[in-house]
């Protein structure tokens, strides 16, 4: 019944059974419904733009009609619905121009008449700051905002590795984690500032890695680097000596997936059970591949590299030969 | 089904026809899909709830976008163009955006929601209720209280702005 005739005020009003009747009702003698239909329409102009009264009138109509058509009896259902139907685009088509006419700048309107997919779209055009201006709007955008595919869009935006990676999830650690997880954790993915580097080995080219920074971060984004150089590997039992609570511990995507030289670079120094380590302006950059070390000190048990950072003065050399 | 020299008629919601090629009109999945279902014959469509204002902007914007895929418009042209387009006033865009998701062109609605998007990027709460009219219900206390739980968010403005 509903997509036959789709004004629910009308059913309530007793037009829903009426085309059981109407079906054995012939199209002919339609001329003076129409006439019907049209004139009472002229009148209801009168009554004025988009109102309760007008819609009223309108129904009112429809049942005049469509009680007039019991005793001729000669129409076919469907052509009456169409009928019915047009009156009440006519009366809908009238009560949008009137929204047109009378909308002074009526943005509300726009915003919040958006189909949910529209808004939703645009929702994941923006970052998490903004999400947060708008969700203290209001209470129906603060609903909007708090959409967990939104927060979970923008994490995996942040970091890839999110998606499938459950050691770093362990490793971050949050047991603070509401049950909106995207939206509680996304708050600690950008306390450190996003960060794309090259990776070099000596003469060569590894991979471009994207850091996210798990605790402490310590860098300012001015003096990030653009690329690092691992000219030194040492033995993976040294880590013991710096993996300090406070220190600054990073986890480490490869910028494309499926990065042969990122694969390459972690069976490597697995393979020899190293850690990479490189040196700019006044700190030390530490990779770490899979090992006892990461999971004893940086409570990481998957398979990606890892690292941290520390200010120069933490290492000294003498003992890295 | 010849696509070539084919003018489908689009009737927006007051009555206003427009001709537009085959291919401006296909733009929107909505009519190609429409048009695939009816008989060859049929090229009228009527857009029940799109005004002949908007439904010209939109069909601008097919058109362009038709004509650029054909004569190869460098990125930066279209990109160009497509800024000047939505510099519409508020009403405009959002009817546009509506139009785009009814429609369903895809690229049209993205650009909008990516133009909205914009207007609300770095703004202030009263700022944005400003903007688009929405009335605050939270009580003082509420607001204070969110905006204490999400003061993280406005320590990290620019190194999010970077990450876009």
């Amino acid at each position: 019944m509903d997509n036959r005739f789709p004004l629910s005020m009308a059913e309530d009003c007793g037009l829903d059974g009426s085309s059981d009747v109407l079906d054995e009702l012939g199209p002919k003698a339609f001329g003076p419904i129409l006439c019907d239909i049209a004139c009472g329409a002229d009148d209801a102009e009168e009554v004025g733009g988009d109102s309760v009264a007008l819609l009223e009138a309108d129904v009112r109509r429809l049942l005049d009609v469509v009680s007039g058509i019991k005793d001729q009896r000669r129409w076919s259902a469907s052509f009456m619905r169409d009928h019915l139907r047009t009156v009440l685009a006519r009366s809908t088509n009238l009560a949008r121009c009137d929204l047109e006419a009378g909308a002074l700048e009526q943005c509300t309107e726009g915003l919040d008449s958006f189909p949910e997919t529209v808004w939703g779209r645009i929702l994941r055009h923006l970052d998490g700051k903004d999400l947060v201006t708008l969700s203290l709007t209001s209470k129906t955008w603060h609903k909007r905002c708090e959409d967990p595919q939104v927060w979970k869009d923008l994490c995996l935006r942040r970091c890839r590795s999110l998606r499938n990676d459950s050691a770093l999830w362990v490793m971050l650690n949050r047991s603070s984690l509401t049950d909106n997880r995207w939206r509680s954790l996304y708050p600690c993915l950008v306390k450190s500032p996003p960060w794309t580097f090259s990776l070099h080995k000596p003469g060569k080219f590894v991979s471009t890695l994207k850091a996210i920074c798990v605790r402490n971060w310590v860098v300012e984004e001015e003096s990030l680097p653009s690329s690092l150089l691992v000219k030194r590997r040492f033995d993976q039992c040294y880590l013991d000596k710096f993996c300090k609570p406070e220190t600054c511990t990073l986890y480490f995507e490869p910028e494309s997936e499926n990065d042969v030289g990122y694969n390459n670079f972690v069976k490597y120094l697995t393979d020899r059970k190293r850690a990479g380590l490189a040196h700019t302006e006044g700190r030390f950059f530490v990779f770490i591949p899979p090992c006892i070390q990461a999971k004893k000190n940086l409570n990481y048990h998957g398979n990606a590299l890892t690292g941290l950072i520390l200010p120069s003065r933490a290492i000294t050399l003498d003992w890295m030969r | 089904m010849t696509e070539k020299g084919r003018i489908v008629k689009m009737v927006s919601q007051d009555q206003e026809e427009f001709e537009v090629e085959y291919g401006v009109a296909t733009m929107s999945t909505l009519i190609a899909n429409v048009l695939q279902d009816v008989s060859e014959e049929t090229t009228t469509v009527p857009i029940p709830n799109v005004n002949a204002q908007v439904l010209a902007k939109v069909i601008e914007y097919c058109r362009y976008h038709y004509e650029a895929k054909r004569i190869d418009q460098s990125e930066e042209d279209i990109e160009r163009w497509n800024k000047d387009f939505m510099k519409v006033d508020n009403k405009t865009l959002f009817n546009i955006l509506i139009a785009a998701s009814f429609l369903d062109i895809a690229d049209l609605l993205d650009l909008g929601c990516k133009t909205v998007a914009g207007m609300i990027k770095d703004k202030s709460v009263e700022q944005i209720r400003e903007l688009f009219c929405i009335e605050g219900d939270f009580t003082e206390e509420q607001e204070a209280k969110m905006r204490e739980e999400n003061n993280w968010g406005s320590e990290m403005s620019q190194e999010n702005n970077a990450a876009q």
